[in-house]
């Protein structure tokens, strides 16, 4: 009897290990309870979304191999994320509830009321893992001692022109693309273009703000006053106002909000100083408000710089922070971000997106490849640009200032509404009023309204 | 086994001659036997999920859940069906007064009145979207900037004002971009432009159109049509249309409003519910037979599920569920490699441009549904292993510490029964012998009177008489009567006395004698 009992139970114990072998590797293979996180970023907005697209290969692939699924929730612009990343951070009413990941620059965390809610990358990546990363890149992330931002893509600013309209203008005018390798040329250009087309805008600069804080420093004069809070308004900043106001008195520059795409979209301006990964936005055709539309052709340059000041341009391209959760959320996001910063993978997104890569073995190995591949003439164009940028040029990374968004936010609403009220005075007096004092009138306007 | 159970009931038989206290043992033996089977029976069950109720579970998780979403997206269908139905009324006023009873046509070419008439339109527009559940809003009027630009017969002016940025619905911080419409109209309201704006709509990609625009009757309320999922050009977004005519005094359908509904902003409206099955994903597509169609639908939050690439679902009716398969042979990059889900479904009474009549859908990944069974399945068959491990090892302890030595008793009382039989036969025969040899050598006289003596032998004496007769001796029958040994030698001179004999020898022949006749 007792045999029998010990062999029953035997199979008994046997049966149901296999069963539970069985169970387990069932449950793992169907990752029945994934971990969904969620994700606001900037790489795409309103178009085709590069980044949405590297997603769902990594929810298909990785994350379903790991049991993590990415699910973007946002994609947006960084001040978009800005102001709802700080709403659900200090929980104001009808925010929603901060996502696992989110794309930020160190404005964005210099302005949380705790930055303690973001995760410190140090404590999932290895020195060797970080050190792969480019140095300056990584550094950019780094507040307070705390590696709180990812670099995954770095863009810089670039002049991206119309080049069917230009060739058009300069056929008439004998203007030339070379020209707007200085912002001396750009202004010449933009009078120009002024008058030959009727007052119409030359030029469209996406942030003002970048415009004086680069040329001022290139011409070695700190933008912003030792405290931190507010600008010097020295006379480099002067002698950087005076051809700007000049331009927009004269309609050569676009004045109305927005970003450089939407009067480049209608014609309304032909040249943009725009950060290289706006390339994702532009669209192939004008269209004119007769309904008429027009294929064109895109060219990119380096930015423009003073003739008498330095080669710098502005860095761009933020991060993703990573917002505390369980350690298994942190660690599932982690997972993530180092598939999406892997060479092959980072090299393939940013050059969909009109970016950098961030590691450096991206940068040489895979990078050049890449960008022969390239079949599109305006992102072949916006590399050379690029490249041309990188050897020439010393990248200028905005300081890290509690007050930053908000001296940006101000500057940028402000200068243009004190040029623009000096534009419209100037054609209200059909070009009598003197222009001098049109802009000394202005740059007076623009420091009491944002203070020196 | 069987040879072992006939051992155990032939014990348990003979156990019936034993005492209490061995039969007692041998019951609770017998009771911890049936638990065992009924663990081997419980495991059996487990395993086969005989008693698992996870069906009508997921019938009733899949019929709560389909209950809630159905109430909601009813409820919100039906508003934006009274909101779209708002804007074309006062859309309507707008349009009469700048018109009064001429044509929309007259607007053709004509790009002031169009601006004016888009100025007019732009806060009805962004009203309507402010105050409805949906991404976007818009107004068409049936006329174009240019008859003479390319494809102009698909061209047609109006607003559409969508959310730039969704994040989720209860969110108040939305941005509104314009995606068609005269670029000044926003630009004087610093409105952004979309990245992939236009002057115009495309109408042959705008699902309904022409059906509004040529085929309207009846009041605005039989009018709304939803359409199936159209991507917006350009952009990675897909929406579903909910469009009514614009119909004014003088009869003519002036152009056509209304709203959409994204999947993104769907996605955040109807999250994924987690139940005992994994997630619950939401569903709104059209149906045809049966045959869903996904592709033209919207899903909500998924939650480690994604409908993303699938085309079409077959349908198979079941009791408690229905089942959907993915028949549309592409590969589908989600958790669910068979493809397969179990949901319910219930159409909506709205009218489609395509003319299908749309369904929601509330279903779950039927291989985590089978992952959930089998966990359950798993519980139950540790539970009862547990179970059944405890029951055999009390079993055991039991045939071990009881029915082992109950057997080896009843095994020896056997035998020694069997050897007593033995023994009394031949002392039997012995004693026959014996009477019968010495029948002759005793004195009938005396035998008579021990005949006599016997009957007058007191209950004690008898007991005394019978203990030696049984072969004890005095020293015994001092210890089983309990009694001195003067006692017995006292009764014994009076036992003898009364039948005549003289020595025990004598008594034991007499007593064998007796014994013998009586038999």
């Amino acid at each position: 009897m007792k045999r029998v009992i010990t062999s029953t139970l035997s199979l008994i114990i046997v049966f149901t290990s296999v069963l539970l072998a069985s169970g387990c590797y069932s449950d793992r293979k169907a990752s029945s309870d994934p971990v969904t996180l969620t994700i606001w970023h900037v790489y795409g907005a309103q178009t085709d979304s590069p980044l949405n697209d590297l997603i769902d290969e990594f929810n298909s692939t990785v994350g379903k191999e790991e049991g993590i699924q990415v699910e973007v929730t946002m994609v947006s612009n960084n001040n978009s994320i800005h102001e709802h990343v700080l709403a659900s951070a200090n929980e104001e009413p009808g925010s929603s509830e901060l996502p696992d990941i989110f794309c930020s620059y160190p404005k964005t965390v210099l302005a949380l009321p705790d930055d303690d809610i973001l995760v410190d990358y140090r404590d999932y990546f290895t020195d060797e893992e970080l050190e792969a990363y480019n140095e300056n890149f990584l550094s950019e992330g780094v507040i307070d001692g705390r590696q709180l931002i990812l670099p995954i893509a770095k863009s810089t600013e670039v002049t991206l022109i119309n080049k069917t309209l230009f060739d058009r203008f300069a056929d008439a005018t004998g203007a030339k693309l070379s020209d707007l390798a200085t912002w001396e040329g750009v202004f010449k250009a933009s009078e120009k273009y002024a008058k030959w087309s009727g007052g119409k805008s030359f030029l469209v600069h996406d942030f003002h703000f970048n415009y004086f804080q680069v040329g001022t420093e290139s011409l070695g004069e700190a933008f912003f006053n030792k405290t931190g809070n507010g600008l010097s308004f020295g006379s480099a900043f002067e002698q950087v106002w005076e051809p700007y106001a000049r331009t927009a008195i004269l309609g050569g520059l676009w004045l109305k909000g927005g970003y450089a795409t939407e009067p480049m979209r209608t014609a309304d301006a032909i040249v943009s100083v725009v950060s290289s990964a706006s390339i994702l936005y532009y669209s192939d055709q004008v269209t004119y408000s007769d309904n008429t539309s027009e294929k064109v052709e895109y060219v990119a340059m380096p930015a423009p710089v003073f003739e008498n000041g330095k080669k710098l341009v502005m860095q761009r391209g933020g991060g993703m922070c990573l917002t505390k959760s369980t350690p298994e959320r942190e660690k599932a996001a982690v997972t993530f971000l180092k598939w999406l910063t892997e060479p092959e993978v980072n090299t393939r997104f940013a050059v969909q997106a009109g970016y950098m890569p961030v590691t450096d073995e991206a940068f040489s190995d895979y990078m050049p490849k890449a960008i022969e591949e390239l079949t599109d003439p305006e992102y072949k164009s916006l590399y050379d640009a690029f490249l041309k940028t990188y050897d020439e040029y010393t990248f200028y990374n905005a300081p890290q200032l509690k007050k930053y968004l908000e001296m940006e936010t101000a500057f940028e609403e402000n200068s243009r509404l004190c040029m623009a009220d000096v534009r419209q005075r100037y054609m209200e007096s059909e070009g009598s009023e003197d222009m001098n004092s049109l802009i000394s009138q202005s740059l007076d306007d623009l420091k009491k309204t944002i203070g020196d | 086994m069987i040879v072992k159970l006939r051992r155990l009931i032939k014990i348990t038989k003979q156990s019936r001659f034993q005492d209490s206290r061995i039969q007692r043992r041998l019951m609770v033996y017998w009771l911890s036997m049936i638990l065992v089977i009924l663990g081997v029976l419980l495991l059996i069950f487990a395993i086969t999920g005989t008693f698992s109720a996870s069906e009508k579970k997921l019938a009733k998780e899949l019929s709560m859940s389909q209950n809630t979403f159905m109430s909601a997206l009813d409820r919100q269908m039906n508003y934006l069906e009274s909101s779209a139905i708002a804007l074309s009324e006062n859309a309507s006023i707008i349009i009469d007064e700048t018109l009064g009873i001429q044509s929309v046509s007259t607007l053709n070419n004509d790009l002031d009145g169009l601006k004016d008439l888009e100025t007019s339109l732009f806060p009805l527009v962004t009203n309507a979207l402010d105050s409805s559940q949906c991404s976007g809003a818009f107004a068409i009027l049936n006329a174009t900037a240019n008859t003479s630009a390319p494809d102009a017969e698909n061209s047609r002016a109006g607003i559409y004002v969508r959310y730039a940025n969704l994040s989720t619905t209860k969110s108040a911080r939305q941005d509104k971009s314009l995606f068609r419409g005269i670029a000044d109209v926003a630009r004087d309201r610093s409105m952004e432009m979309h990245n992939r704006w236009n002057l115009e709509f495309d109408i042959s990609l705008l699902p309904g159109y022409g059906q509004l625009i040529s085929h309207t009757s009846g009041r605005l309320a039989d009018n709304c049509l939803w359409s199936g999922k159209t991507t917006l050009t350009g952009t990675w977004e897909n929406v579903v249309f909910l469009t009514v005519p614009i119909i004014g005094k003088n009869g003519e359908v002036r152009g056509i409003c209304g709203m959409e509904i994204s999947d993104l902003y769907f996605r955040l409206a109807y999250p994924a519910s987690e139940g005992d099955f994994g997630s619950m994903v939401t569903l709104l597509a059209p149906v045809s037979g049966d045959r869903v169609n996904v592709a033209n639908g919207l899903y909500g939050g998924s939650k480690g599920i994604s409908l993303k690439g699938i085309q079409e679902f077959s349908v198979e009716k079941r009791y408690n569920y229905n089942v959907y398969t993915n028949t549309s042979g592409k590969k589908v990059p989600d958790t669910s490699t068979a493809g397969r889900y179990l949901g319910l479904q219930q159409i909506l009474d709205v009218k489609t441009s395509e003319g299908l009549p749309l369904a929601i859908f509330t279903i779950v990944s039927e291989e985590n549904y089978k992952s959930a069974i089998l966990r359950e399945r798993i519980a139950l068959s540790l539970f009862a292993l547990l179970y059944l491990i405890i029951t055999s090892s009390l079993c055991i302890y039991l045939s071990k510490r009881f029915v082992v030595p109950i057997a080896a008793r009843l095994d020896s009382l056997t035998e020694e029964r069997d050897s007593l039989a033995e023994s009394n036969e031949s002392a039997q025969k012995e004693i026959a012998r014996l009477a019968y040899s010495r029948k002759t050598e005793v004195d009938p006289g005396d035998y008579a009177q021990f005949l006599e003596g016997f009957k007058m032998l007191t209950p004690k004496e008898r007991e005394i008489f019978d203990y030696y007769v049984s072969g004890k001796t005095i020293k015994e029958i001092q210890d089983a009567a309990g009694i001195k040994e003067s006692t017995i030698r006292y009764h014994n001179r009076n036992i003898y006395s009364k039948l005549g004999v003289n020595s025990l020898k004598q008594l034991l022949r007499y007593a064998a004698l007796m014994k013998h006749d009586k038999k």
